[in-house]
């Protein structure tokens, strides 16, 4: 595993709990991968629904924020929690040039899918070279 | 199906050792949590952090048992359930969702591979009413109480 701080940068560890303004929120697990012309985020984000997940990239932070509605109702007669239920909140930098403009992300099976295109000029170019003759 | 070892993108353990390795950690991170909000760790009360796949929730209803159970990025297909009296049984293999892996990981925190868990459950379960569903990474079963572990209400008589 190549861990690169230089391009994106997260905060503490996944999984655990933080508490932001609008309450408790959790941190999800993340992969990043870096292909040539896009940087792809797979996000954990069960128990959401797919239209309600709020994402903003904006001078070069990308913020998730996925809502979780309580699975359960309150008062729930619980034997094991191995998990607490509640939004998912998560910052980048990314100092990676990206069009913004084709940002694109699905969500299926749980789990955030998002594309984040590099502008052409940060893309490997192969540069042709002319042989006179 | 094809095995496919769990993995973790942790540093590997030796093996003889892992168990109370993970103690040790688990028990850092309880300490950890604990200190850092004493408030949320009372609010939780039975909530217990685990690196166990997939981490769940047993709760119980006056005629049902709910497991539930984070699974986000498995196929519903992927996922085997089975019961006895007392155990339910929970297997399957989170497929690793991208080719050409290994390289060009900026972060990797998902695990991937297959991975079985068995619940205790608290009170006997009839085997033949189980209902399960899964939707957006959330495993959802619904086990019948056994009737014999089904609380009954008892009249008692005056004189």
């Amino acid at each position: 595993m190549k861990t690169s701080q230089s391009t994106v940068q997260s905060g503490p560890a996944a999984g655990q709990a933080e508490r932001t303004r609008s309450g408790q929120t959790y941190r999800p697990n993340v992969d990043i991968l870096e292909q040539p012309e896009e940087l792809v985020m797979l996000v954990d984000l069960p128990g959401c629904q797919g239209d309600q997940i709020d994402v903003r990239f904006e001078d070069g932070e990308l913020t998730i924020h996925a809502p979780v509605a309580p699975r359960q109702p309150a008062g729930t007669r619980y034997w094991l929690r191995e998990y607490g239920v509640g939004d998912f909140y998560r910052t980048f930098r990314v100092s990676e040039q990206i069009d913004s403009q084709r940002m694109h992300a699905s969500y299926a099976q749980g789990v955030l899918t998002l594309h984040l295109p590099k502008v052409q000029s940060a893309q490997p170019r192969k540069i042709p070279v002319a042989v006179g003759g | 199906m094809s095995l496919i070892p769990w993995k973790s993108k942790r540093p590997a353990e030796d093996a003889g050792e892992s168990s109370l390795v993970d103690l040790r950690r688990e028990m850092d991170r309880l300490f950890d949590a604990f200190f850092r909000s004493p408030l949320e760790w009372f609010e939780r009360g039975l909530t217990r952090w685990t690196e166990a796949f997939p981490p769940v929730e047993v709760s119980e209803e006056d005629e049902y048992l709910l497991v539930r159970a984070e699974v986000p990025g498995v196929d519903p297909k992927d996922v085997e359930l089975s019961v006895t009296a007392n155990v339910l049984a929970i297997s399957g293999q989170k497929k690793e969702s991208r080719e050409g892996h290994e390289q060009g990981y900026l972060l990797c925190e998902r695990q991937y591979g297959t991975f079985r868990r068995e619940i205790a459950l608290p009170v006997a379960v009839d085997a033949e009413h189980v209902q399960a569903e899964c939707k957006h990474g959330v495993l959802t079963v619904r086990l019948k109480k056994a009737r014999q572990a089904v609380g009954r209400r008892i009249p008692v008589k005056g004189a």
